[in-house]
C-alpha cells in the first residue's frame, strides 16, 4: 500500500513539473503501453487522432515515442484491448494501460497442470463457465453441459434420479470396449477422480473439455477418451477486501416432474379392441378386468427441491469458499427417491512473504437412493385386463410370461442405497524468488467412496423361491494421487515462455462384498440382522473381492509464444501402468501443436472487423489404459469341483491365456482448428477438423487350443479411424442498452470406420461379431448389428425389406442373391441375403443456444438435436401384436397399422421393417429470469428469480417414447431402444439465487 | 533467461530421479496366487491336477460330446416346443435326430474345443509339475504324472474318436500344433497309455471312494482296449494292426481288468444310475457331478450340473421336487426305448 502511494505521489511530482513545460508547438510525447497486469504491451498502435498516418508502435519494453502537434488527440490500440483516445495537451509522457476486451478469448481456460489463456490455445479445448451450463434439475454435472460443446456427446438414458449416469462420449468411437475403457478422463481440481456425481452444479466454476490429441496427451494412457477438467468455485482473489467481510450466496429451487413420454403400449379398453383394431389379425386374451399396470406406479408428479448455500471471504493472504448442497429429488415411480448432502470446503492461504501459497480443497457426500421393487417394464406389457387385487383381496399373481405383480412387488419388496463420498487434497506451491518466475508444488489428494446395498423380501411374498430372504452388499473405493510440479514462466523481447515438467503416482483400489440369507424366524431380522437365517444355511451366500491398481508418469510441457502471434506447445508423458503386460509397463505419449494468430499481424492490422483470427495445428498420441486388472498375468483361481480323496474339493487352475504383451492402445490425432473473433467481438466461436487413427486395439481374439488352452486371448491388434468437424458460433445480433440476443449454434459431424480386427501374423483372424442383442420376449438373443472390417461401429445388418407383404401377411426380403428354391419356385431367404440397413451413428448432432435479455429479463431457449441416425425401437417390435391370440400387452401404433394394411403381425426375422430414423430436435429447455431491481440496503445486494421448462417438446418422426434417451455412444447397442419403459421427465422448476 | 531455464530443468531432473521406481508397477494379486505361492504348500498340487477333471464335465453337456452321442441315437430326442419356441436352437436338436447335420454346428466345435483345452491343461499342469519337481518325492511326483498322462489320453481319446486328425502334443508352448495323422495319434496313445496303466492305482487302494472319478488302472487298461479293438477303424493299417497285434492286446487289457478283481457286475442295473453312484462297484470311470453346486464355476464360465435331470424333467418339476431351479424341459424318449428296460 505504503510503495503504491508514494509511487503515485511521484508521478504527481513528475507530470505536475511537465506541466510547466506546455505550449510548445510540435513536441515529443513518450510514455509506456502495459495491460492490467503492468505486462508491457508490445506492437501497440499509436496513431493521431486527426491523421491516422502518423503513428507508431511500441517496443519490446512497451515504450513509445512519437512527435505530435500539440494538445493532440492520441488513439492508443491493440488487437484484443479496448482502444482509448487520450489528449496529449500538457503532457511529455503518456503512460497508458489498456484494458482487455471481455471476450471469450481472454478467458482463462484449464488445460490440465496450469491454464492458458483462450487465445494463446494451440489444441482443441472448449470451455464453458458456470453461467453458460444448462439450468434445471441435473443428476451429475455432465448435465450441465449436455448439448453445449461440439463433439461432446451426453446422453442421459434413464428418467430415474437414483440412476446418476450420462453416457458421455468425447468425438464419437475411439475404442472398440473389449478390455479399455470408454469414459473420458475427469479432473476435479487437479485429481483424475472416480466420480463426479458429488459435485453440487451451484459449486462448479467451469468445465474444460480437451478434446483433441494434442490437449488430452499431457494425461498420457487415459487421454484416448478426452479430459473434461472441472474446476470448483474459490473464494474471492481480491485481496482488498475488508478483514472478515463474507459473503453469503443462496441458489435454489423447487420443480415438479411429470410423465413427458408415453410407452406406446395399448390401454385395456384399446386392447380389449385388438380383434376389430386388426381386423381379426389378432386377439386380445380378455381377462375381464381393466389395469393400467404401468400408471399405477406412477406418481402424479414427483416433487425435487435443491438448496445450496455458500459462504466466501477473503483477505490479503487468505481466501475461502464453504458451501452446503441439500437436494431431495423424488422419481416417477412411487417409492423412488434420491437425497443428497454435500459440503464443501476450499480455502488459500499465502504465507512466507509470497514463498508459500497452500490451497485445500475438502468435500463429502452422503446419499441414499430408494428404489422401486416393482417393475415399469412388466407394467408395460402386463395384460391390461388382469386384476390388481383377486376378489378376496389378496394380490393377483398372472401367469404366462410375465409372473410378478409389479404392484404387490412394490408394495412387499425392499431395497435401497446408501453411500459416502469424501475427497480432499492440500496444494503446496512454494515460489522459488530468487529464480523470478519459477515454483515448485507438491499436491496429495484422496477420495474415498463406499456404497451399501440393502434388500429385502418378506415372508408373505408370493414367490416360493424369493420369499423370505434379505441381503447387503458393500463396495468401496480408494484413490490416492501424490503428484510434484515444477514451473517456470518468463517473458523477455516479446518472447514468453512456460514450462511445466513433474512426476505423478496414483494408486486405485476397489473392495467390496455382499452376503445374503434366507429362512428368517420373523420380516424383522432381514438385513439387520442376517445370521439369523435357517439353521441349515441352504440361502446363505458370501462373497468378496479387491483389486487394485497404479499409475505413475513423469511428464513434460513448453507452451511458447511470440508476441502472441506464434504460438507452438509441446508435451510428453512417460507412464506407467500396473495393468499392463510386464513386456510393455511403460509407453511414451508425446504431443505437439501450433498456432498463428493472424490477427496478430501487421497486415491485419487495417482488417476491420476482425479481432481475433487463428490458425492452429495439433498432433499428439493418447493411450486408452485397460478397464480392468490382472489381465496380463498367470494366476490361479478356483475352478471346478473334483474328488480328493474321497471328499469334494475345489480345483485351482489357470483362469485366462495370460498375454504378457498387453499394451494401451494407442490413438494418433490430427486436429486443424480456427478460432475466430470478428464484429467487435459479435460474432466468435471455432471451426475444428479432426482425424485419429487408433491402433493397437484391445480385442479379445479366437486362438487355436492348442497351443492356447482357452479360446480367447485379449491382444492388441485392431485399428480404428474417425474424422470429423466440429463449428461453434457465438453471434450477438442485437446489443443495445435494454435489449441484446447472443445466439449460440454448435454443430459436430463424426464418421469413424473399423479398419483391422485381426492380425494374422500373431494368429489373431477376424471373425464375425455380432453386437446389437436384443432382449424381450420372442426377440431374446436376437443380434442386429455387426462389428467388421471396412464398417463403422453400429452398423445395422440385415434383410432388406422390400416394403411388401405376402399373402399370409409375412414380410417379403428382398432376394440379394436370386437364389430360389428349385421345387417351389420360391426365394430362398438366408444369410447371404443380408446386407448393411443403416448406421445407429448420427450424421450430425447440434445444439443450439439463444439468450435474450431485457433490462434486468432474461429469457433462454436451449434446442438440441441429432439428425440422420438409424435406430431399432426394441418394444415396438417385441410386442408386436401376433397372430392370434396375445397374453401380453401389445404395441398399439402397430396394431392400428395392421388394421391399415400399413403394418403386420410380429415378423422373427431382424430386418430394416423394424429400423426408423431417430432424428430430432427437442427444446431442452426455456428459462425466463428476472433480475429483482434493488436499492441499496445492507441485506441484500443481489436477487434473481427464474422459472425454468425442462425437455419442453421434442419434435421427431420416431415412434418410440423419446429419441432422446437413445444411447448412441455405446460399442455394443449403439441405436438400439432397449425395453426400459422408465418414462423420460417433463420438469418445471422456479428457482432463485440471492447474494446477502 | 537461459539460467532460469536450466534451473527448471535442473530440478525436473532432481525430481524424476528422486522418484524413479521399479516395482510400484507389480500388479497386487489379492485373492488369487502364482503358482510359486500356491506350491508353497505342495499338497496343493493335487488341486491343479483335480482341474483335469472338472473339465471333464464339459463334455457331459448337451452342447458338446453327450448331448451329440445321445441324441443320434434312438435313447433320446430334443422336439421344438410351441409356442414358445424353446429348443428350436436353429433346427440342431432335430438335425442330430435325422442324421442331416451341417458341420459347422457348434457343438460339433464345442467338443474339439473342450477336449483340445482339456489336453492343453493336462500338458500345463505336467510343465508345473516338472518345474516343481525339487518339492515331490519321486513316489508322488510318478504317481502325478502318470495320472496326468492318463486323463490326457482320456480327452486325446475322446477327441480322436470324434475326429481322426487332431492336434496332437505332449508339451505345453506357445508354438502352433499342426494335425497329426491318426495312426501317429493311435501309437502315441497306446504308447502312453501302455507305459502307464501299470503305475496306476487299482480301484480300491486304498478304498474305492478315494479313487470314485478319478483314473485308474482299470480305466487306462479298458481305455486301451478300446483303442485296440477300434484300431482298423482308427484308420490304423493293417500292418501296424498286425505289428501291434492289437487283437490279442486288446483281450490282454480286458483280462487286466477283469483279474484286477475290483469290478463286479451290479445286480441291480439302475445301481450305476443312482443319484449318489459312488456304491456301483460296476463303473470303471465316472464323471462326477454335484447337485448342491449348481451354479459353481468352472474354467471362468457358470457351468450347470446334473445337466441330465435338468434336461429331462418338465419345467413344473420343479414344483413337484421344490427344486433350486426351473428344469429344462428337453430330452424325451421314446416309450418303445425306455420299454426295453
Amino acid at each position: 500500500m505504503n510503495v503504491k502511494k508514494s509511487r503515485k505521489g511521484l508521478l504527481l511530482a513528475i507530470l505536475s513539473i511537465f506541466f510547466c513545460a506546455a505550449g510548445f508547438a510540435q513536441n515529443s510525447v513518450t510514455g509506456t503501453v502495459t495491460d492490467e497486469f503492468g505486462e508491457p504491451i508490445i506492437g501497440a498502435y499509436i496513431t493521431l487522432a486527426s491523421d491516422s498516418k502518423v503513428g507508431t508502435i511500441t517496443d519490446f519494453d512497451g515504450n513509445y515515442e512519437i512527435s505530435v502537434p500539440a494538445s493532440a488527440k492520441l488513439i492508443f490500440s491493440y488487437t484484443g484491448y479496448e482502444s482509448q483516445t487520450l489528449s496529449t495537451a500538457g503532457k511529455a509522457t503518456l503512460n497508458v494501460t489498456l484494458k482487455e476486451v471481455s471476450t471469450k478469448l481472454n478467458e482463462v481456460v484449464a488445460v490440465g497442470y496450469g491454464s492458458q489463456k483462450a487465445k494463446e490455445i494451440t489444441s482443441s479445448v472448449a470451455s464453458v463457465k458456470s453461467e453458460d451450463f444448462n439450468p434445471g434439475v441435473k443428476e451429475s454435472p455432465m448435465g450441465l453441459l449436455q448439448g453445449k460443446v461440439a463433439g461432446l456427446t451426453i446422453i442421459r438414458s434413464s428418467g430415474d434420479p437414483t440412476n446418476t449416469g450420462y453416457a458421455v462420449q468425447i468425438r464419437g468411437t475411439s475404442t472398440l470396449d473389449k478390455g479399455a475403457g470408454t469414459s473420458p478422463l475427469y479432473i476435479v481440481d487437479g485429481i483424475p477422480v472416480n466420480s463426479i456425481d458429488n459435485i453440487a452444479p451451484e459449486d462448479i466454476a467451469s468445465m474444460d473439455v480437451l478434446k483433441d490429441g494434442s490437449a488430452a496427451a499431457i494425461y498420457g494412457t487415459r487421454g484416448t477418451n478426452g479430459v473434461i477438467i472441472i474446476t470448483t468455485k474459490r473464494g474471492s482473489t481480491d485481496s482488498n477486501a475488508e478483514c472478515g467481510t463474507a459473503n453469503l450466496e443462496y441458489a435454489g429451487y423447487a420443480s415438479f416432474s411429470i410423465n413427458g413420454s408415453k410407452t406406446g403400449m395399448a390401454t385395456a379398453e384399446q386392447y380389449k379392441d385388438l380383434a376389430a383394431i386388426t381386423n381379426n389379425v389378432s386377439k386380445p386374451a380378455d381377462k375381464g378386468y381393466e389395469t393400467d399396470w404401468f400408471g399405477a406406479q406412477l406418481r402424479d408428479f414427483a416433487f425435487t427441491h435443491n438448496h445450496n448455500l455458500a459462504i466466501s471471504g477473503a483477505t490479503k493472504n487468505f481466501n475461502y469458499r464453504g458451501s452446503v448442497n441439500f437436494k431431495n429429488a423424488e422419481g416417477l415411480t412411487q417409492t423412488t427417491n434420491r437425497q443428497e448432502i454435500m459440503a464443501k470446503l476450499a480455502a488459500n492461504q499465502k504465507a512466507l512473504q509470497g514463498w508459500l501459497e497452500l490451497q485445500y480443497d475438502f468435500s463429502y457426500m452422503h446419499y441414499r437412493n430408494d428404489y422401486n421393487c416393482g417393475s415399469l417394464n412388466n407394467g408395460a406389457i402386463l395384460n391390461p385386463t388382469f386384476p390388481i387385487y383377486n376378489e378376496d383381496g389378496s394380490y393377483f399373481i398372472p401367469t404366462g410370461t410375465v409372473t410378478s405383480n409389479p404392484i404387490a412387488d412394490n408394495d412387499l419388496k425392499e431395497s435401497y442405497q446408501e453411500g459416502n463420498y469424501f475427497r480432499g487434497s492440500v496444494r503446496a506451491t512454494v515460489n522459488i524468488k530468487a529464480v523470478p518466475g519459477l515454483k515448485v508444488t507438491g499436491f496429495a489428494a484422496l477420495e474415498e467412496g463406499d456404497n451399501h446395498n440393502y434388500w429385502a423380501t418378506p415372508i408373505e411374498y408370493y414367490v416360493k423361491g424369493d420369499a423370505n430372504k434379505a441381503g447387503l452388499s458393500t463396495s468401496r473405493s480408494f484413490n490416492q494421487l501424490y503428484e510434484a510440479t515444477i514451473d517456470y514462466t518468463g517473458q523477455w523481447n516479446g518472447h514468453s515462455l512456460a514450462l511445466v515438467g513433474g512426476t505423478s503416482y496414483q494408486n486405485f483400489w476397489y473392495d467390496g462384498h455382499d452376503m445374503s440369507n434366507g429362512g428368517f424366524a420373523t420380516n424383522n431380522s432381514k438385513y439387520y440382522d442376517l445370521g439369523a437365517g435357517a439353521v441349515d444355511k441352504e440361502d446363505m451366500t458370501v462373497g468378496s473381492y479387491r483389486n487394485s491398481n497404479t499409475l505413475v508418469a513423469y511428464f513434460l510441457r513448453a507452451n511458447y509464444n511470440y508476441n502472441e502471434k506464434y504460438l507452438l506447445s509441446a508435451s510428453i508423458r512417460a507412464e506407467g501402468s500396473s495393468r499392463m503386460g510386464a513386456n510393455n509397463k511403460w509407453g511414451w505419449f508425446p504431443a505437439v501443436s501450433a498456432g498463428w494468430r493472424i490477427s496478430g499481424e501487421d497486415f491485419m492490422r487495417d482488417a476491420k472487423g476482425v479481432d481475433d483470427l487463428k490458425l492452429r495445428f495439433g498432433f499428439g498420441i493418447t493411450g486408452n489404459n485397460l478397464g480392468s486388472d490382472l489381465k496380463s498375468v498367470e494366476l490361479l483361481t478356483k475352478g471346478g469341483t473334483f474328488n480328493s480323496h474321497g471328499t469334494e474339493k475345489y480345483a485351482f487352475t489357470v483362469n485366462q491365456n495370460a498375454n504378457p504383451d498387453l499394451r494401451w492402445e494407442r490413438k494418433f490425432e490430427y486436429n486443424l482448428g480456427i478460432d475466430y473473433a470478428f464484429l467487435n467481438n459479435r460474432l466468435y466461436g471455432s471451426i475444428d477438423l479432426y482425424y485419429r487413427n487408433t491402433k493397437d486395439l484391445l480385442w479379445e481374439y479366437k486362438v487355436p487350443t492348442p497351443p492356447y488352452q482357452y479360446d480367447r486371448l485379449l491382444a492388441n491388434a485392431g485399428e480404428m479411424t474417425s474424422m470429423g468437424i466440429e463449428l461453434a458460433i457465438t453471434g450477438v445480433p442485437v446489443r443495445t442498452k435494454n435489449w441484446e440476443w447472443t445466439s449460440t449454434p454448435t454443430i459436430s459431424f463424426n464418421q469413424n470406420r473399423i479398419d483391422k480386427l485381426s492380425d494374422p501374423d500373431l494368429g489373431f483372424n477376424y471373425e464375425t461379431t455380432w453386437a446389437g442383442n436384443l432382449g424381450g420376449n420372442k426377440i431374446n438373443g436376437t443380434v442386429t448389428q455387426l462389428l467388421t472390417e471396412g464398417q463403422s461401429v453400429g452398423t445395422f445388418y440385415g434383410y432388406q425389406w422390400t416394403g411388401k407383404f405376402d399373402e399370409k401377411g409375412n414380410c417379403i426380403y428382398v432376394n440379394q442373391d436370386g437364389n430360389v428354391d428349385e421345387v417351389t419356385g420360391e426365394a430362398i431367404i438366408d444369410d447371404n441375403d443380408k446386407v448393411v440397413l443403416g448406421s445407429a451413428q448420427p450424421l450430425f448432432t447440434f445444439g443450439w443456444n439463444n439468450t435474450v435479455r431485457y433490462k434486468n429479463w432474461d429469457l433462454s431457449l436451449f434446442f438440441r438435436g441429432v439428425v440422420g441416425n438409424t435406430a431399432l425401437n426394441v418394444s415396438r417390435w417385441a410386442y408386436a401384436p401376433a397372430k392370434g391370440s396375445n397374453g401380453l400387452n401389445v404395441y398399439y401404433s402397430e396394431a392400428v397399422g395392421i388394421g391399415e394394411g400399413s403394418r403386420t403381425y410380429f415378423q422373427k426375422d431382424f430386418s430394416d421393417y423394424y429400423l426408423e430414423d431417430a432424428s430430432y430436435l427437442k427444446l431442452d429447455n426455456i428459462t425466463l429470469g428476472y433480475k429483482v431491481p434493488l436499492k441499496e440496503n445492507k441485506y441484500c445486494q443481489n436477487l434473481r428469480v427464474y422459472f425454468t421448462a425442462q425437455n419442453v417438446f421434442t419434435v421427431s418422426s420416431y415412434s418410440g417414447s423419446d429419441p432422446d434417451g437413445i444411447n448412441t455412444t455405446s460399442v455394443w447397442d449403439p441405436g438400439i431402444d432397449h425395453i426400459d419403459f422408465y418414462p423420460q421427465a417433463r420438469t418445471f422448476l422456479i428457482g432463485a439465487n440471492v447474494t446477502f | 533467461m537461459k539460467k532460469q531455464v536450466i534451473w527448471f530443468l535442473t530440478m525436473v531432473l532432481l525430481a524424476g530421479g528422486a522418484t524413479s521406481c521399479s516395482d510400484m508397477l507389480e500388479e497386487e494379486t489379492y485373492g488369487a496366487s502364482t503358482t510359486d505361492q500356491f506350491l508353497n504348500d505342495p499338497e496343493n498340487f493335487e488341486m491343479l491336477v483335480g482341474q483335469t477333471y472338472a473339465n471333464i464335465k464339459w463334455l457331459h453337456d448337451h452342447w458338446t460330446y453327450w448331448g451329440l452321442s445321445t441324441l443320434t441315437t434312438d435313447e433320446a430326442v430334443c422336439p421344438v416346443r410351441q409356442p414358445a419356441g424353446h429348443w428350436a436352437d436353429g433346427d440342431f436338436w432335430r438335425q442330430l435326430n435325422t442324421h442331416t447335420w451341417d458341420p459347422a454346428g457348434e457343438a460339433f466345435n464345442n467338443v474339439w474345443y473342450y477336449c483340445n483345452s482339456g489336453a492343453v491343461l493336462c500338458n500345463k499342469v505336467l510343465q508345473q509339475l516338472e518345474t516343481y519337481k525339487h518339492k515331490f518325492d519321486e513316489e508322488t511326483y510318478n504317481k502325478f504324472k502318470s495320472e496326468l498322462v492318463v486323463v490326457r489320453s482320456f480327452y486325446y481319446y475322446t477327441l480322436f474318436d470324434c475326429f481322426g486328425r487332431i492336434p496332437y502334443t505332449e508339451k505345453f508352448s506357445d508354438e502352433f500344433v499342426d494335425l497329426m495323422a491318426p495312426e501317429e495319434v493311435w501309437k502315441n496313445l497306446v504308447r502312453n497309455l501302455e507305459e502307464q496303466a501299470p503305475h496306476m492305482p487299482l480301484a480300491t487302494e486304498p478304498s474305492w471312494s478315494y479313487n470314485y472319478a478319478r483314473a485308474t488302472q482299470g480305466m487306462a487298461y479298458t481305455l486301451l482296449a478300446r483303442l485296440y479293438l477300434n484300431a482298423e477303424s482308427y484308420d490304423v493299417s493293417a500292418a501296424t494292426a498286425a505289428e501291434y497285434d492289437v487283437y490279442n492286446k486288446c483281450i490282454e487289457a480286458c483280462n487286466k481288468v477283469i483279474d484286477s478283481k475290483q469290478y463286479v457286475i451290479e445286480a441291480d442295473f439302475f445301481t450305476n444310475f443312482a443319484l449318489k453312484n459312488e456304491v456301483s462297484r460296476e463303473n470303471i470311470f465316472v464323471i462326477d457331478e454335484d447337485g448342491s453346486a449348481n451354479n459353481m464355476l468352472s474354467g471362468g464360465n457358470p457351468m450347470n450340473k446334473f445337466r441330465v435331470s435338468l434336461l429331462t424333467m418338465h419345467y413344473n418339476h420343479e414344483q413337484v421336487w421344490q427344486s433350486k431351479v426351473k428344469p429344462w424341459n428337453g430330452f424325451l424318449a421314446s416309450p418303445e426305448f425306455i420299454d426295453l428296460y
